[in-house]
This record gives C-alpha cells, structure tokens and sequence, in this order.
C-alpha cells in the first residue's frame, strides 16, 4: 500500500506490526514517511533504524515484509509492517500505568483497541 | 457470594483460594495479551470493564515453571483490579480458617480447610501493596 515510499498526509494512527502478537499504533502526524524493503533507500536507513523488535525483546515475524518508518523527529525505526487506519471504526484508549512496565522511562502510554487491533501506543521518545 | 465461600484454582498443581466476593469474573487464558517489557511480575495484559487490567504471572505465586494456565480471575480490591491466573477453578466453602505456617508471607493471609485439603489464602489488598498498585 506504501508503494516504494510514500510520505504521510492523513491524519490519523499508523499500526506498526512487530511480531506476531505485538501491534504498535504511533500518531501519524509524528510519521514523515514509511520505506518500503524493495526501495533503493531502505538499505540507507538500515544501519541507523531502531530494530523495534530488538527493543522490545520480541521475536520478529520473518512472514513480514520489513519497512522502516521515518519520524519527523529524524529517528528510523525497522518493523514488520505498517498499515494506515483506514476504516472507520472507532478506537478506544485504555491508558497503561507506568508501573506495569520494567522500562523507564515507560516506551508506552496506553492501548488502542478495536475488533481489529490491541496496539500499544508508543512513547517516541523513549525509544532509541 | 456468601461469606466463606472461595474460589480455588491451582498452580503448579498445587492449590491456592481467593475470597469469592474479590472475584468478579473469570477469564480465558487467550484473553491474554502480551506486554513487551513488563513489570516482573506482570504475565501480560487483558481488558475488563474499559480498562487494562495487568495479568500476574504464574512464578510470582511460587510456581516456577510459569506458562498458560486455564483461566484468569479478575479481583478487584481497593479500586484497583488484577488478574490471578490459574487452572482447574471451582468454588467452595471452607471448613475453617486457620493461621499461616511461619515462612509464609506476603500476600498470603491464612490457611482454609477444604474436606481433607488445607489450602493456602490469597489475599487480593495485600498483593496489591506487595506489587505497589495501590
């Protein structure tokens, strides 16, 4: 869907595939554009990318395709796959309190849920 | 519920009680959701009544060998709820209540007579101050 890198324009959430249970929702206002493995550039933000699965201490899912998705921040970040909320169905927010998690600081802040997706919402900049 | 009634699961074969009336609900095992980074005591996540309510892990309650259980239990104590996992659950009245044995500690508060089993007690607003949810 991304073609071979495409910039962001549409407000709303970008879901982030990492392994097979774990989704990430990221605002895509914070998104500058998602690079496909098949682009000439993927190869140059390889090397600096944050592997999110790495992060995270999560087994990759070698099923998907591999972007990397390129903050307006100017920081990369390697996933399996990215997916625009297209549909609209409405999300809903759970907040996740800082003491279920062993980082700090805490790399996210809550759930978006819908039938479809359980995706954390990731605090940018705790991760590096 | 009525007072002295409990529910009793088990983990690592061995069988521990909540008091019935911090039950709310009874939960699938594949409710579950994986939390990357958790807490230690954390086995993952589950929703419950518009919230996120955090899953205690298996190892926590003293079984070391982890991993599914059948079901989890939604407590709820102090405006606050968790999720005890758990196999074989049923509920019963205890016979009687006794004290714990000495190297006991933590959230467990007693032992329960159940027929010829005694049963170790959990005690949901202890555990709550154990894990610093309060």
């Amino acid at each position: 869907m991304w073609g071979k890198g495409r910039t962001m324009n549409q407000p709303g959430w970008l879901f982030l595939s990492v392994s097979e249970g774990v989704e990430l929702a990221l605002p895509s206002t914070s998104v500058h554009r998602v690079v496909d493995r098949a682009s000439q550039e993927f190869g140059g933000y390889r090397a600096e990318a944050v592997d999110l699965a790495a992060f995270l201490g999560v087994r990759s899912d070698p099923s998907l395709p591999m972007v990397i998705v390129v903050l307006q921040s100017g920081a990369a970040w390697l996933a399996g796959d990215a997916a625009l909320q297209q549909e609209r169905e409405a999300l809903t927010y759970l907040s996740v309190r800082p003491e279920y998690l062993r980082s700090a600081p805490a790399w996210c802040r809550g759930v978006l849920r819908d039938s479809r997706h359980w995706a954390y919402v990731v605090e940018e900049a705790a991760i590096a | 519920m009525p007072e002295g009634t409990y529910l009793v699961m088990e983990t690592g074969g061995r069988p521990f009680a909540i008091p019935a009336g911090a039950v709310e609900a009874l939960r699938s095992w594949e409710d579950l959701r994986e939390l990357p980074l958790g807490s230690a005591w954390l086995q993952g996540l589950l929703e419950g009544e518009g919230e996120v309510v955090p899953v205690l892990n298996s190892p926590w309650l003293g079984d070391r060998g982890g991993g599914p259980r059948e079901v989890v239990a939604l407590v709820h104590a102090h405006g606050v709820r968790l999720a005890i996992p758990g196999d074989h659950p049923r509920l019963c009245a205890a016979d009687a209540e006794g004290p714990l044995s000495e190297e006991a500690s933590g959230p467990w508060t007693g032992t329960l007579r159940l027929g010829a089993e005694s049963v170790a007690c959990l005690d949901p607003g202890k555990l709550y101050l154990e894990l610093g949810l309060h």
